[in-house]
Order: C-alpha cells, then sequence, then structure tokens
C-alpha cells in the first residue's frame, strides 16, 4: 500500500470539487495526446478565462455606442467552447441601443432556453435626451421575460399605463414588475436629478433585496417605516448626487441587515443621520464628497463606529481627520490621473496608527501608481500594515452605475471618441429612434 | 523544514515547508501524511518546476482582499509573471490545469482567516490566474477563425449551426 494511500482529502463541497477536478485533469490528460489542448479545457476553465474579457459596462442612452466588442466571437470558435462561452455572454447584458434591445427580445422569443442564463441585465441612464417611450417599453418586455434575474442596473422612466397591471403611466417607474423578480438581490436605479418620484413602493416590492443604488433619484417624501415594506435582506445602500439620506434615514434604521452606506458626490450628512449614528454600519463608502466642511462633519468621529472605509483620494487628503479610528480597512479608489506619493503615506500611518489592511485600487493605465508598487509595499510593512493592490482594467464594469449630468455631454462625447462633425449624423440616428415602430 | 513532492513522472522535489503549503491541495496532504512523501499523480515535474517557482517568488507578496464580488477583473500582468508565463501554449494550458487542480485559486481566501502576519507573506495571485489572464489577452479582438488558427483549434460547426448561432449574437453585433 503506498504510505499516502489514508491520506484521503476531507469531503464537503471542497473534497467533491476535488475529486471532479481530479477527474477533469485525467480525462482532459488523456484526450490531450490525442486532441488540441485549447479544446479540452473544461467549462470551468473556460469560464475563469472568459471573465477576463472585456464587458460593456452601464452607459447612458445617447444614440450612439462605442464599436461591438469581439467577445462574442468565442461563441463560435469549436463546439467545446460554445456551452461555456454562450454561459458567460448571456450572464450579464448591457442594452444601449434600440437596435440591440430589440434584438435580444426577438432572440428570446425564439430561444426561451437562453433566458435562465441571464442574469445581471443592465439598461442605459438617461442622456441629454430622454429614452423613447417606445424603447422603455421593450425595456420592460424584455425583463418580463426572464426569471433568472439576479441584478437590474435600470434607468426610471415613464411606462405607458397598462404597461403591467396598475400601471397608471402617471408617474416615473423603472421597468420592473413588482415583486416579479424574487432573485433580484442588487437593484441600481437612476433618475435624472430633477424629476421628483415615490420609487419606495416599487423597491420595496423586491424583498430579497440586498444591495440597493440610488443615484440622482429625488425622492419626493420621507419614506415610512410604518407604512413601506421592511427591506429584511438589504446589507448596502448606495446613494449619489441626490442627497436622500434625510427621506431614507427612519426606513433604512428598521432595515435589520444593513451594514454598509455609500455616499458619492453628496453633500455632508447634516443633522447626524440616525442610521450612520446607530453604531450599526460597520463599512463605510465616501467618495468625490469636496464640498464637506469641518464644521458640517464634526460629528463624524463621535457618531460613527465603522471600521472599514472605502474612499476616493480627495477623502484622503481632505476628510480622513474626521473618520472614526482606528480603522481595520481602508480601500483608497485613485482615477487614472491621480497619485499618492508614499511619503504621504508614510505621514498619513504616522498620524493614525494602528490601520491593519490597506487596499489601493487603480486602473493599469495609471503607470505612476504601478509604478510605486513596491514603495507602497515598503511603507506598510514598515508599519505592519497588509496591501494589497486592486489594479483594474479601463474596460472593467463598475460596480457603482455611472450617472451623467447633461452638462457632462461634451466630456462624454470626448470619451467615446467621435468626431465632433458626426455631430448631425448622431442625431439623425438619435430622431429616428424616437419612432422605432413606424 | 521540507516536505518531499512526488510527480507523475517519478521525479521527487525537496520543497521549503512554508512554499509547499501555498498550494491548498498540498497543505491539506501534508497535515495527514507526516513525514510521507506526498504524491502528485496528475502533475508532471515540467509543470510542478515552473509552479513552485512561481510560489517561491511570490511568497512575500501581500494578500489581495476577499472576493466579496465587488472587486472585478483585471488583465494587468506584473513583469515578472509576464516573463513567467512566457512559455509554449502546451506548457500554458499544463500550468492552467495544474493549478486548477492543485486547488491554488482558494488558498489566497482561506488564507484570509489566519493572522495578519501570516498574511502579509502569502502570495498575491497564482499561477493559474495569471494563465487565464494570459489565455483571455491571447484571445481579446481576434475573431473566431483568429483564435482557431491560433490554437490549431479545428472548427467543427456546420455552416447550419455556425448560421444559427451569428443569428442569435445579431443583436450584440449590431450595437
Amino acid at each position: 500500500m503506498p504510505p499516502y494511500e489514508n491520506t484521503k482529502p476531507h469531503l464537503g463541497i471542497h473534497g467533491r470539487w476535488r475529486q471532479t477536478r481530479t477527474w477533469l485533469y485525467a480525462t482532459w490528460s488523456l484526450n490531450s495526446k490525442r486532441s488540441c489542448l485549447a479544446t479540452r479545457l473544461p467549462p470551468e476553465i473556460l469560464l475563469d478565462i472568459f471573465e477576463y474579457l472585456p464587458r460593456h459596462g452601464p452607459k447612458y442612452w445617447s444614440g450612439i455606442d462605442d464599436p461591438a466588442t469581439v467577445t462574442w466571437n468565442i461563441a463560435l470558435v469549436c463546439r467545446g467552447w460554445h456551452g461555456a462561452a454562450t454561459e458567460f455572454l448571456y450572464h450579464s447584458i448591457c442594452l444601449t441601443t434600440a437596435k440591440s434591445v430589440q434584438g435580444l427580445c426577438r432572440t428570446l422569443q425564439i430561444q426561451p432556453s437562453l433566458r435562465s442564463l441571464i442574469k445581471v441585465i443592465t439598461l442605459p441612464t438617461r442622456g441629454p435626451g430622454r429614452i423613447p417611450s417606445p424603447i422603455v417599453t421593450i425595456f420592460a418586455r424584455v425583463i418580463n421575460m426572464i426569471d433568472s434575474l439576479e441584478r437590474v442596473d435600470s434607468p426610471v422612466d415613464y411606462l405607458p399605463s397598462g404597461t403591467y397591471e396598475g400601471w397608471t403611466g402617471s408617474e416615473e417607474v423603472f421597468p420592473l414588475a413588482p415583486g416579479k423578480h424574487r432573485n433580484i438581490s442588487h437593484l441600481a436605479i437612476f433618475g435624472d436629478n430633477y424629476h421628483k418620484g415615490r420609487f419606495d413602493r416599487q423597491v420595496t416590492s423586491f424583498h430579497n433585496l440586498r444591495v440597493l443604488e440610488l443615484s440622482a433619484i429625488r425622492l419626493s417624501s420621507p419614506v415610512d417605516p410604518q407604512t413601506t415594506p421592511i427591506l429584511n435582506s438589504l446589507e448596502r445602500i448606495i446613494i449619489s448626487y441626490f442627497n436622500n439620506l434625510p427621506y431614507l434615514d427612519e426606513w433604512l434604521l428598521a432595515c435589520p441587515r444593513l451594514r454598509v452606506v455609500d455616499l458619492i458626490r453628496l453633500p455632508a450628512p447634516n443633522p447626524v443621520p440616525k442610521i450612520l449614528a446607530c453604531g450599526r454600519i460597520t463599512h463605510m463608502g465616501i467618495s468625490e464628497c469636496w464640498q464637506w466642511s469641518k464644521e458640517s462633519t464634526r460629528w463624524f468621529r463621535t457618531y460613527t463606529r465603522f471600521k472599514s472605509l472605502d474612499i476616493s483620494k480627495d477623502t484622503l487628503l481632505c476628510h480622513l481627520d474626521k473618520f472614526p479610528r482606528p480603522l481595520d480597512t481602508m480601500r483608497i479608489r485613485f482615477r487614472t490621473s491621480e497619485h499618492l506619493p508614499p511619503a504621504q503615506l508614510q505621514q498619513h500611518f504616522e498620524a493614525n496608527p494602528g490601520l491593519k489592511n490597506l487596499i489601493l485600487r487603480f486602473d493599469e493605465a495609471n503607470e505612476r501608481m504601478v509604478y510605486l508598487k513596491s514603495d507602497f509595499i515598503l511603507v506598510c510593512n514598515q508599519h505592519e500594515v497588509a496591501i494589497s493592490f486592486e489594479i483594474s482594467s479601463f474596460v472593467e464594469r463598475s460596480n457603482v452605475s455611472v450617472y451623467y449630468p447633461q452638462t457632462r455631454w461634451r466630456e462624454l462625447r470626448k470619451t467615446l471618441k467621435k468626431p465632433l462633425d458626426r455631430r448631425s449624423e448622431i442625431e439623425r440616428i438619435v430622431d429616428t429612434w424616437d419612432h422605432p415602430f413606424k | 523544514m521540507s516536505i518531499t513532492i512526488v510527480t507523475s513522472d517519478n521525479e521527487q522535489f525537496c520543497v521549503e515547508k512554508l512554499v509547499a503549503q501555498r498550494i491548498a491541495l498540498i497543505e491539506d496532504m501534508v497535515e495527514n501524511a507526516g513525514d510521507r512523501p506526498i504524491p502528485l499523480p496528475n502533475v508532471t515535474a515540467s509543470v510542478l518546476r515552473k509552479i513552485l517557482e512561481y510560489c517561491e517568488h511570490h511568497k512575500n507578496d501581500p494578500l489581495p482582499p476577499y472576493d466579496d464580488g465587488s472587486r472585478s477583473r483585471t488583465t494587468h500582468i506584473s513583469e515578472w509573471d509576464q516573463k513567467f508565463i512566457t512559455v509554449d501554449q502546451e506548457m500554458l494550458f499544463e500550468i492552467i490545469l495544474a493549478a486548477n487542480y492543485l486547488e491554488m485559486k482558494p488558498l489566497l481566501y482561506v488564507r484570509l482567516n489566519v493572522p495578519r502576519v501570516q498574511c502579509l507573506t502569502a502570495c498575491n495571485a497564482v499561477a493559474g490566474d495569471i494563465g487565464c489572464k494570459t489565455v483571455a489577452n491571447m484571445i481579446k479582438g481576434k475573431s473566431p477563425e483568429e483564435i482557431r488558427k491560433l490554437f490549431n483549434i479545428v472548427n467543427n460547426f456546420t455552416p447550419e449551426e455556425e448560421a444559427q448561432i451569428r443569428k442569435e449574437a445579431e443583436w450584440a453585433e449590431d450595437r
């Protein structure tokens, strides 16, 4: 008997995976002698590879789009890749044009088996103009076909009355039938920062929500926990561009599992929101809140008790003295043009000892930060801080939805690299999309 | 302290225990095997040599954060990793499969539960990840025909099947 025959790994989920892997590996090894290695990769590895391919991120409705990515080509390589490729490609879908939404609608009608593969759907945010109403109706039709949805990023807009039962068409909504999609755990809705609405009734119909993101949403009245259903699974709320905290405060306090609050481009919360002062919030995200004054946030250190903080560089430089100490974990996000001199980090550690974990997140085009990695490691080792890096790809899908106010139209146009002389052509296209069924 | 690993082609490797324990499968087996050699019947000597080279180089790297879903994937590969993974295609796929078999990816996340001092010395990435990123970078932006040519893959779709798939994906191509 070989000496190691008794060293069987313990079973359980990992053990079973191990056995499967051994079998796959053995099968692969035998077959690889006869055929091309790439076609013999098991689906789990193919999916791992595909996960590194770019996906379309959230966009706003502009009537134009980047050139199609060729990611869909992976489904056409060979039969061995087709299954995993289809699973990957349909997992997260991003719709930005009239043609794509109409085409997907047709495909899902012809091939119902594809519907269950879709877990994440991202609709465009509003751009300089409204999304044409017929298109929003097709969004609703597509979403209605998919029962397996886990995450939806959607604009709020007007839907024609009768789209769903009880829908009057008199107010802005997002195109999801209330309560229909029971698996949705992440809902991001974005408005235009201008129109007021009541979204609480619709939002709270999704009982299994764990993450709720409100971007440029202007609530019209406080959400009353006595009359509005409580989301018992809600763990994280992300609020950006319009400060809804005063309206949501009492209701959030009643959500028993809420532990994470992210504030993006908001004025300083004042008076002290009860949800931040209750001691239950363990993680906060604060990004691009430049206008916070010392006076308006003096309460932070007294009232809040979070141990984990996610910030942008401006927060590090301007507001860090306001937050409770010591922190267990701090993640700092950098834009491509930003960097942090290691000496500044050193000073920070000396002034604020006790941090346990530091995470620096930047994109791979940020060459300065990439270059400084070893210096950061050195500084962190000196202060016994565990450091790690999240180097994101430029084309990555953001975790937080993007909202583009109208004033950023020109900026976005540059991003899309469309020559300005094509503006009239683009506008013509947008015009025709206003009447897609004529 | 070191342990002995025996590969499928019967080559023995004497490896520093701290380095070997970066590989989850081996770490589990060490606990039960005592001083006996650890067999890896599915990994050849040439592949294990590469994987150990990777573990040795990264043993002092910091630990990546736990993947709570907010961490997005990146195709960024460091300079050393790039050189490490510059191998022929057969070796590239062997490394990917072996890293998967050796459970090198979960190792990172299991490590989060150990004391901070140990975290500081854990690997920051795994060979499997680097391999997958490399393959992804190779196929990014290529047509099906180019991918087939690159990996010597035979197109086993019938023309009808291919047309059907193209039709299904038409909505995405029109974006």
